[in-house]
């Protein structure tokens, strides 16, 4: 059969839609030549949807990609992003070679030149001013075996706390929420909810941009039941709204009300769920600097006297009526809520998870199907790579502690470190840690895959802190795969291989962990991150800054993967049943899967689902099947917290007027660094702009085009109006993704942040704005 | 030999049931766009056609996600003239 090359080209899309949306491919797409393509499975590197992607390689170059319609969760689908992926790996723009400043520029370098450099550096700063004088700043982009060793280089091997990531700036705060709720880390629900839930609870998320897969599993869901319906609270209207039955659009930064609120609803109607409460939860208060005990007549009296809606409506200017809709829908359920920057990037953003949590437990619309709280994340390997395996500067993997002896001494046992060598107190925290930097206390800093040059908030200060020529300016290393606003301040420079250019597991939002492999060649002398930090320790322990032989029983990637489950073993992530090859084999796993023949696990704390109730240290023999036990909380009971409903850090006044609010469009990914090199992506969206509300257009005088200044009380930027309905009035909302000197929209944003989780507020500033 | 070189966007479209047939049709009316049944009645395939990446892909995002009826595209697949042949739904050569 002859096909010309139109016909071929329609016959193939027409037989990749089909297959991804059924299956079922039209005849007129069936018998397609065969090429040389070989397919492989692996996941893609974006957002922390984890969707299941297949590779097309050809002669150790990816040439093509497309959803993987085996996959468990995403079922094939796959956003824009990642279908331009092997266009942004294969960018021209790519770093190739090391390089190093000299004379204010930087200089190609031999690999060997600029690991020496990077390890003089760290040796003096540790000789002359103490470990503490070192820091690191990874990754929720990173493989989780680079993140867990880097982690351990830091803490066993130099012995500091200063070890920290960017998951910091977009998810610390629902970590603090679980913690602080349930004792441990890490959503207890899994994308299966998704086809069990009839009340989606969408909170601070932009889901139809941010995660889209999700949002079209919600979509369908919505499509083919009618009782289904979905309720968002967000200031902004964003795409999300096109399927919401109920808009809860509070002020921003005053939100908290309408959560104690939709419980006031709850209680007083008494439809909440006694029984559960009854077994599950406790109630406590903060008075005095402590956490205190109170039963749930006091809470319900504490409710009833601050938080009822009409209470809730002049705290938020929500309506009152809308939210007792919304408190009468999720007490139905099942209700599964999701969340994500809107809540976590705040001053209170544990406080703002906490009273999710809340709705939940005193519903019982928690561990069943399709009733869940689920933080969803931004990045790949937030969870896997950051949060589980300790590489933040208070914990340590798998749900330890720095501040726990006990904890301690495990990891220092496995590690080989010597006892006492992690430090019993946190390091410092992102914030806290290039504040240091600025007063040049930290000496010198390893950044892994990540762009702090463009991404933190209040960005003067943090740009000087970095880059700004001085006498006594610390040393900066940057590793990245691509030049950014970070790389051009930086001392030496690492080119890295990229996703399909080496191997490593992600751990994405539902504790599954997948396997990508290495199927590419990288550009140039580009390396994998866990080799230079491999390369890194070796000259640390030459140099006698490292105890010698710390990290020579870890050679290979498949090595530093086999401790990690060794460390999990027993605790409540144990994944020691997630061998190399099983991860090769198989779709990815959930943890907890501690033998090599446990499926992982759906739902946390269930009996009869979560294999920690069956044996190790929590396990309970006495629970039957289904039945619940929060194993983490004190007393196995998860807290119901009476929080203030307190605003944000900088709220509006005559000066700074309105309120600046970021986030991101579908076509790009955070600082743009990969979404760039597309120039398709980059063509959607070639400029920043700003939205801002008809009303305070009008008032302004500004049309849709016009530049405008933001102005804060920490630097300005100025970006092109889009005058459209879609932020609250008073509100304006920046995307964050372009890099020019003009749109850094980080100038403007503040740096305060949540006094438990230290995230910063992004959310939240007070701002003007001016016509130009 | 064919005129000129062609790109092809394999989309996934999610549409509304109840005005399924009139977006269709809204779609069909769009500069290179066809569209192709799937077995359930919530989806739609659509094929953008076009002369390069960029007018396909301002095609699907300018017009094919704003048309009514439509609640969420997916793009699947890009297939290319200037690309070598591929035996299924790839994205992009490197």
């Amino acid at each position: 059969m002859t096909t010309s090359r139109r016909d071929f080209l329609r016959a193939s899309a027409t037989f990749a839609v089909a297959s991804v949306a059924d299956g079922v491919v039209p005849a007129a797409a069936r018998a397609l030549p065969r090429t040389d393509v070989e397919w492989v499975k692996s996941v893609c590197r974006f957002c922390g949807t984890g969707c299941g992607v297949m590779l097309g390689i050809r002669d150790r170059r990816l040439v093509a990609l497309r959803g993987d319609p085996e996959h468990p969760t995403t079922k094939g689908l796959v956003c824009a992003k990642s279908l331009f992926l092997p266009k942004i790996v294969a960018a021209e723009n790519r770093l190739r070679t090391p390089m190093i400043r000299k004379d204010g520029t930087l200089q190609p370098a031999s690999w060997d030149e600029a690991m020496s450099r990077v390890a003089d550096e760290f040796a003096r700063a540790i000789e002359q001013s103490g470990p503490n004088s070192v820091a690191y700043y990874g990754s929720g982009q990173a493989l989780s075996e680079e993140s867990y060793f880097a982690n351990r280089l830091f803490k066993g091997g130099i012995g500091t706390n200063n070890v920290e990531g960017n998951p910091r700036l977009c998810m610390a705060s629902a970590v603090g929420g679980y913690v602080s709720t349930f004792g441990k880390d890490e959503p207890m629900g899994c994308y299966d909810d998704i086809e069990h839930a009839k009340v989606f609870f969408l909170v601070g998320s932009n889901t139809a941009e941010c995660h889209p897969v999700i949002f079209d599993q919600i979509l369908a869901r919505k499509q083919a039941h009618r009782d289904v319906l979905v309720v968002v609270c967000d200031p902004r209207r964003s795409p999300v709204m096109s399927i919401a039955d109920i808009h809860l659009d509070p002020i921003p930064g005053y939100d908290l009300a309408v959560y104690h609120a939709m419980a006031q609803v709850i209680v007083s109607e008494k439809r909440h769920d006694a029984e559960f409460i009854e077994r599950h939860c406790q109630f406590k208060i903060v008075e005095g600097g402590a956490p205190k005990n109170v039963d749930f007549s006091t809470y319900a009296r504490w409710l009833d006297e601050n938080f009822t809606p009409a209470r809730a409506e002049q705290i938020s200017g929500v309506p009152a009526e809308r939210i007792v809709q919304a408190a009468r829908l999720f007490a139905i359920g099942p209700t599964l809520s999701f969340w994500t920057m809107g809540l976590n990037q705040r001053t209170t953003g544990v406080w703002a998870n906490n009273l999710i949590h809340n709705l939940h437990l005193i519903t019982g619309q928690i561990g069943k199907p399709g009733a869940t709280p689920f933080s969803l994340t931004g990045q790949p390997n937030a969870c896997g790579g950051v949060r589980d395996t300790g590489s933040l500067c208070h914990i340590l993997p798998y749900g330890r502690s720095v501040t726990n002896a006990q904890h301690r001494g495990e990891m220092e046992a496995l590690w080989g470190a010597a006892e006492g060598k992690i430090p019993s107190q946190p390091g410092l925290n992102t914030i806290e840690m290039f504040r240091a930097l600025a007063r040049d206390e930290i000496r010198a800093m390893l950044v892994l895959t990540t762009n702090p040059g463009q991404s933190l908030p209040n960005l003067h200060a943090y740009r000087d802190a970095m880059g700004k020529p001085r006498a006594k300016k610390p040393f900066l290393c940057v590793i990245d795969a691509y030049p950014t606003r970070t790389t051009e301040l930086a001392d030496v420079v690492l080119p890295a291989a990229m996703w399909t250019e080496k191997s490593g597991v992600f751990g994405m939002s539902e504790r599954r962990y997948q396997y990508q492999p290495h199927v590419c060649d990288a550009p140039g002398e580009a390396r994998p991150d866990l080799e230079v930090l491999f390369d890194l320790a070796q000259r640390l322990e030459a140099r006698g800054v490292v105890k010698r032989g710390f990290s020579a029983k870890l050679r290979t990637v498949d090595d530093v993967w086999d401790e990690m489950r060794q460390a999990s073993k027993d605790t409540a992530y144990d994944f020691t049943g997630m061998t190399r090859e099983r991860l090769q084999r198989e779709r990815g796993l959930r943890w907890p899967c501690p033998t090599e023949s446990h499926p992982g696990t759906a739902r946390r704390y269930v009996k009869g689902e979560d294999p920690c109730l069956d044996r190790g240290p929590y396990a309970d023999s006495s629970l039957m099947d289904g039945e619940l036990k929060f194993y983490g909380a004190p007393e196995h009971r998860a807290i119901v917290w009476l929080r203030p409903a307190d605003g944000p850090a900088e709220p509006v006044d005559d000066q700074y007027p309105m309120v600046l609010s970021t986030g991101r469009v579908l076509e790009h990914w955070h600082t743009g660094t990969m979404t760039m090199e597309a120039p398709e992506l980059r063509r959607a969206y070639p400029e920043c702009y700003v939205e801002i509300h008809p009303d305070d257009a009008r008032r302004l005088g500004v049309r849709t085009g016009q530049p405008v200044r933001i102005v804060s009380r920490r630097g300005e930027a100025v970006i092109k109006a889009r005058v459209v309905a879609m932020p609250r009035p008073g509100m304006v909302f920046v995307p964050w993704h372009w890099a020019d000197e003009a749109s850094l929209i980080n100038y403007v944003t503040i740096d305060a942040y949540d006094p438990g989780s230290k995230q910063p507020e992004f959310k939240v500033c007070a701002c003007r704005l001016e016509k130009l | 030999m064919e005129p000129g070189p062609v790109v092809i966007i394999g989309v996934l479209a999610r549409v509304d049931v109840a005005t399924r047939g009139d977006t269709r049709l809204r779609l069909e009316r769009l500069e290179g766009v066809s569209t192709f049944d799937l077995a359930s009645p919530d989806k739609l395939g659509v094929l953008i056609e076009a002369s390069d990446v960029d007018a396909a892909h301002a095609t699907l995002q300018q017009q094919v996600g704003h048309t009514p009826g439509v609640l969420a595209v997916w793009p699947v697949s890009i297939e290319s003239d200037g690309f070598e042949p591929r035996e299924s739904n790839e994205s992009q050569n490197g």
